[in-house]
């Protein structure tokens, strides 16, 4: 690559843009180099002078990328928040599903109906929300700052305040399972970041088992046993990859990067 | 054609030229649709070189105004079969010319008004 080509590659990857406005921008600037440097040959300068004079013309790549990003922030965070509700809904379908069989199969098996939160259908639907967000907030951490893991788990952990908070606000008496779900898949999908295999379990063990020990006794209700919430959080941790997996390789990922 | 050893240029005051950048855009798509690069080269005939635009800073304006719907944009070939971005006005952008146009006259003409009766 000269180094004409590669002002032009340093402006859009300094540049945040959606992908279709990323190549549009560099086959334009890319065109524009090649009319500047067709000039430049018949005005009878060399090759390095041509290079020079187009350096000296785009000026600092940082702040052209920075003005592109300006332009387009709008539009890409709008498609950010899109593709990111598009993952959660996906999510909160799946880990329905998941949690669905999970809980016909132990009916089948026991022969009674598994018994629900106290807070019964709605408790249920917040706890599988909750589910949902907390692996999709560290799998969106991580895509949105994967150069940066503190940054990453700031958003996690931002995040996870927020449902908290909410929970409180909204449903005291049943925020406590929600809000150990969410800390469950997001530190499954932090350690499943991990080369160790089958770490992860310990990430939506952890949670279950402090909880289990400090609170079970007092919490409300007769929920179902810790042990089938767990097999529930882990199934569903081991589906959603697969559907982030899946993610990553859509066109949706790369708005994301 | 824009020449290259022509590069000292009077040196304008940025934030000045900050504000006239969108409406020089316009005007000069309001006579005809250009690719960036004519643009610059148009620029730089009118003034007679004392006004170029960097690169870094129209091509960012271009993709602002086409982002606000004063401009629409082409992929098509030009004149030396070379694939070219054309750039030209929509209606409100023509409209954002002129009032860009007559907004820019009357600050000159009270600036210049000033500038003269302090003179005097």
């Amino acid at each position: 690559m000269t180094q004409r080509y590669a002002i032009v590659q340093q402006i859009v990857a300094l540049a945040r843009l959606p992908n279709a406005r990323r190549r549009d921008i560099e086959r334009e600037l890319r065109e524009h180099l090649e009319d500047l440097a067709d000039d430049a040959r018949a005005q009878g300068h060399d090759e390095a002078m041509i290079e020079r004079m187009e350096a000296i013309r785009f000026g600092d790549p940082r702040q052209i990328g920075a003005a592109f990003t300006s332009v387009y922030a709008l539009e890409l965070w709008t498609r950010r928040a899109a593709a990111g509700g598009t993952l959660l809904l996906t999510s909160i379908a799946t880990v329905c599903l998941v949690v669905g069989t999970v809980q016909a199969s132990a009916a089948l098996c026991s022969g009674a109906l598994c018994a629900p939160n106290s807070g019964g259908l709605p408790s249920e639907i917040v706890g599988i929300c909750a589910v949902a967000l907390g692996y999709c907030s560290a799998y969106l951490g991580q895509r949105l700052f994967s150069s940066s893991t503190a940054r990453a788990a700031s958003l996690t952990l931002l995040v996870a305040i927020c449902v908290a908070a909410g929970l409180i606000l909204a449903v005291p008496a049943h925020a406590v399972l929600p809000c150990v779900a969410f800390s469950c898949t997001a530190f499954a999908r932090l350690l499943q970041r991990v080369s160790i295999p089958l770490l992860w379990f310990v990430g939506t063990a952890a949670p279950i088992t402090v909880v289990g020990l400090a609170f079970r006794p007092e919490m409300p209700g007769q929920g179902p046993p810790l042990w089938l919430v767990w097999i529930g959080l882990t199934l569903s941790c081991a589906v959603l990859r697969r559907v982030v997996d899946r993610f990553d390789k859509s066109t949706c990922a790369g708005i994301l990067a | 054609m824009y020449r290259f050893d022509s590069l000292a240029t009077m040196s304008f005051n940025r934030e000045l030229l900050k504000g006239s950048i969108a409406l020089l855009i316009l005007k000069l798509l309001s006579e005809r649709e250009m690719y960036g690069y004519e643009i610059i080269q148009e620029a730089a005939r009118r003034s007679e070189n004392a006004f170029e635009f960097k690169e870094g800073t129209l091509y960012p304006a271009l993709h602002q105004l086409h982002k606000r719907g004063f401009l629409r944009s082409e992929w098509r070939l030009g004149e030396n079969g070379k694939q070219r971005k054309y750039y030209g006005l929509t209606a409100a952008g023509r409209k954002e010319a002129q009032r860009g146009e007559s907004d820019w006259r009357l600050f000159t003409q009270t600036v210049d008004a000033i500038l003269t009766r302090a003179k005097t």
